[in-house]
């Protein structure tokens, strides 16, 4: 960095931390360039430069492939209807457990509370978790992958904690007007948390987005397998498989690189899209969220 | 008012609660007989020839390694279950994931009847000790009562036993698979013979790396385009003489890197790096195929058969590149191949979901089906007509895409070596590298370790084999001397090598007293 210090106007603190700004925001972005240009370059090209920003041909093979079978398709529908639902229970248990741990004169609200701190700390495994889903009668259905981490304890905490800092009054006023808890909980306290409920949303939604081992785990029928997957499964093969070759069948043929990248592109942009509705309530969310005290 | 308060709390916890449980059970399935099964997978019961039994109803895990798993209804497994009379619920697995899910199913007691295991399931230490612990079937005694079953070799058997007993039907692989798959078009242009002894291999590399073999004027092609896992040095070790990753020395089993021939095949990959024979970037490389296919390096040391279907993007790219294969490479031993020297992979038969003799005697019958050749044809090469036609009596694809969409996993189903198939017409390089498999086969090199198995390794194998991979990269970059290598080899004594030797050793005299 050249130092040539001039005063007045031209900040030299500022310039830092933009050039710094924009050094990460190249950083996070040129690969998923490198991604969307991959996927619709041809595989000659691909193979032998490796990296490909602008695709001199323009190739929509990778695309072509992907959605020549239906199973992509029907994945990514799977997959938004597990996103949608998933998000929805998990907003509506989260809030209704975490409203009412949020008030002091709650018996036994330190012992929930310390029972769900426990359980953010210590995890049965995937066993016991796979035992308790088989004996609830959940495996083969998408409940085994929204009820299991129906509740995430950390989010709960954190909205939990939000709600703690509503001014008291605002509900003793509503109590007075003759609101029961749910009414003031529906008519006051969730119009009031929309950041909050906005950020956790978003957070709930793109695990659900990425589920992937719990439905190999549970789900046995592969047309209820969400799009990760099969985008696992094409990204791990068209890299030449795993492990020695030996464990590959005599006629192993792995997919294109085009194909891996086209995949990745179909299956992340759509979660994407859904960033800009929430990223004004995203800041403000997390601020008020966070731990005072 | 307090009361009040309380109450509809209390309320709200129990609503969420009732939620949870409700919603869990309103999909809960029936308990089956068969847990973990597919309800969405029950084949239409075929209404075709009155069958004089009931078709049994047996459930499998299988794993594909095609993107998307194979179709539940596809015709080709209606026609094999109308042959073996069966019900077949398969519940596919991707490879990618499929160690996992056995592991998880194996210690939840809740596993099909008929399972697949992945090669070296015998070094996966939770497949292992449910073996041990009686999880599943001993079948070795039952295959004599078998027409195709009995076929089986008695030397794979032996191969393929976990503790000296046969557990498992294993899947016919060509066992002696490796070979040198070479740029003939290279050889042509830098006017090279086919090499046929070490010397005049090692020649044949450095032309391939410093003699500009595709003659386009620059200096960018190698010999061997390897990644981290240095494609071809257990080739070399042979071809110096040495084991097949494990050896007999002095009545003790011993891994390969103690061995003379192995400390010269490191020199050898030392001078190789230092040349530019082999490419620079190996350790972050992670195919062996990637500079192959891009037309940049002239050898890879592997699977003869990959020659069928692995080197497409290749002739994309270079459609005037030919490729041969070699297998027989004199070294002062003479020629020596080596055999895949891991553990086929294998169907076992859990005691958990076959309850009694009778129902193993009939899944095993079903086994016994699959060999014979109907289903060798269809598991091959599908339906006639529809994946292929037979022109002079051999089969032609007709379909290739169909093919690998509805047919090309289906193979996974199948133990045996399609012996009883039709036979396919094949481009005479493919029928070369097929032949050298078979012919290679009696005199191959095995690994005297590949049935035995030491707690230790199935413990903590991938570390210790770490070690020694890490000191190998190393050296071979010329980062490691050889007092580093030694000590690398010391390390790997101390944190539990010697006792990897000495449980193989004792596993090894007790098997062959």
């Amino acid at each position: 960095m050249p130092s040539g210090a001039k005063k007045n106007r031209f900040n030299w603190y500022d310039a830092i931390v933009y050039s710094l700004l924009l050094l990460f925001t190249l950083l996070t972005l040129v690969p998923f360039l490198f991604v969307v240009g991959g996927s619709f370059a041809s595989t000659k090209e691909l193979l032998e430069k490796g990296v490909v920003l602008f695709p001199t041909q323009f190739s929509l093979d990778g695309y072509k492939y992907i959605f020549s079978t239906s199973t992509f398709i029907t994945s990514l529908l799977v997959t938004v209807w597990i996103t949608v639902s998933g998000t929805a229970v998990n907003l509506v248990m989260t809030i209704l457990t975490a409203y009412p741990l949020s008030k002091s004169e709650l018996k036994g609200q330190k012992i929930c509370m310390m029972l769900i701190v426990f359980s953010m700390i210590f995890s049965g495994g995937m066993i016991p978790t796979y035992l308790v889903v088989k004996a609830f009668g959940m495996l083969d259905s998408y409940w085994s992958l929204i009820i299991p981490g129906a509740i995430s304890g950390f989010n709960l905490i954190v909205i939990r904690n939000f709600f703690q800092q509503l001014p008291e009054g605002l509900e003793e006023s509503a109590k007075i007007d003759g609101y029961n808890d749910l009414q003031i909980l529906f008519r006051i306290v969730l119009p009031l948390s929309m950041p909050v409920i906005a950020t956790f949303a978003l957070f709930y939604a793109v695990g659900h987005w990425n589920t992937y081992f719990n439905a190999i785990l549970y789900i046995t029928d592969s047309a209820k397998w969400p799009i990760q997957v099969l985008l696992r499964q094409i990204v791990i093969l068209s890299m030449g498989g795993i492990g020695d070759s030996n464990a590959f069948d005599v006629n192993f043929v792995p997919p294109a690189q085009t194909v891996k990248l086209a995949a990745i592109v179909v299956a992340t942009v759509p979660i994407l899209l859904i960033y800009p509705f929430l990223q004004r309530h995203f800041t403000q969310g997390m601020m008020l969220g966070a731990m005072k005290g | 008012m307090n009361g009040l308060k309380r109450k509809s709390l209390g309320i709200a916890v129990t609503i969420a609660l009732t939620v949870a449980l409700v919603s869990g059970c309103g999909n809960g399935n029936k308990e089956t007989t068969v847990p973990a099964t597919s309800i969405a997978s029950q084949p239409a019961s075929s209404s075709e020839s009155p069958k004089t039994a009931e078709p049994i109803s047996i459930s499998l895990m299988i794993p594909y390694w095609n993107p998307e798993a194979p179709k539940a209804n596809s015709e080709v497994l209606k026609e094999v279950q109308s042959y073996t009379n069966t019900n077949l619920n398969i519940s596919w697995v991707p490879a990618s994931s499929y160690n996992d899910k056995l592991n998880a199913l194996i210690a939840s007691q809740d596993v099909p009847q008929i399972v697949y295991v992945l090669a070296n399931g015998n070094k996966n230490s939770g497949l292992v000790n449910a073996v041990r612990s009686g999880m599943f079937w001993e079948i070795g005694p039952y295959l004599k009562e078998y027409p195709n079953l009995s076929q089986t070799s008695k030397d794979l058997l032996k191969q393929s036993a976990i503790d000296g007993k046969t557990y498992g039907i294993f899947k016919s692989f060509p066992q002696a698979r490796d070979g040198i798959t070479i740029r003939k078009d290279w050889l042509n242009s830098l006017q090279l013979q086919e090499p046929k002894t070490l010397d005049e291999l090692i020649h044949v590399m450095e032309a391939f790396a410093l003699q500009d073999p595709d003659k386009n004027g620059k200096k960018d092609t190698f010999a061997v385009g390897s990644s981290a896992g240095l494609n071809g040095f257990n080739n070399f070790v042979l071809y110096n003489g040495g084991p097949n990753q494990w050896g007999i020395v002095d009545g003790k089993i011993t891994p390969n890197f103690l061995t003379k021939s192995y400390k010269e095949t490191l020199d050898l990959y030392k001078y190789f790096y230092e040349k530019n024979i082999i490419n620079q970037d190996f350790p972050s490389v992670t195919s062996d195929f990637e500079l192959f296919n891009k037309g940049k390096s002239g050898m890879i040391f592997g699977a003869l058969d990959d020659i069928q279907s692995r080197y497409a993007d290749l002739y994309k790219s270079y459609p005037e590149a030919e490729l041969d294969v070699i297998s027989l490479i004199e070294g002062p031993d003479g020629a020596r191949v080596p055999t895949r020297g891991v553990f086929p992979p294998q169907f076992l038969f859990p005691k958990t979901s076959i309850k009694t003799e009778e129902q193993l005697k009939q899944i095993l019958g079903y086994m016994d089906k699959l060999a014979d050749s109907t289903v060798q044809n269809l598991l091959k090469w599908g339906i006639e007509g529809v994946h292929y036609e037979v022109e002079n009596g051999k089969a032609v694809r007709t379909d290739a895409q169909r093919f690998t969409q509805e047919v090309s996993q289906l193979d996974f189903l199948q133990y045996t070596e399609y012996k009883a198939a039709t036979p396919g017409t094949l481009q005479p390089v493919v029928e070369k590298a097929l032949k050298m498999q078979v012919d290679n086969f009696p005199n191959a090199i095995v690994n005297p370790a590949q049935p035995l198995i030491s707690d230790t390794f199935v413990q903590n194998g991938s570390e210790l084999d770490k070690i020694i991979n890490e000191a190998r990269t190393k050296y071979v970059m010329g980062q490691l001397d050889e007092a580093g290598w030694n000590k690398a080899v010391e390390q790997w004594r101390k944190n539990g090598g010697d006792k990897v030797i000495a449980e193989y050793s004792a596993e090894y005299n007790k098997l062959n007293p």
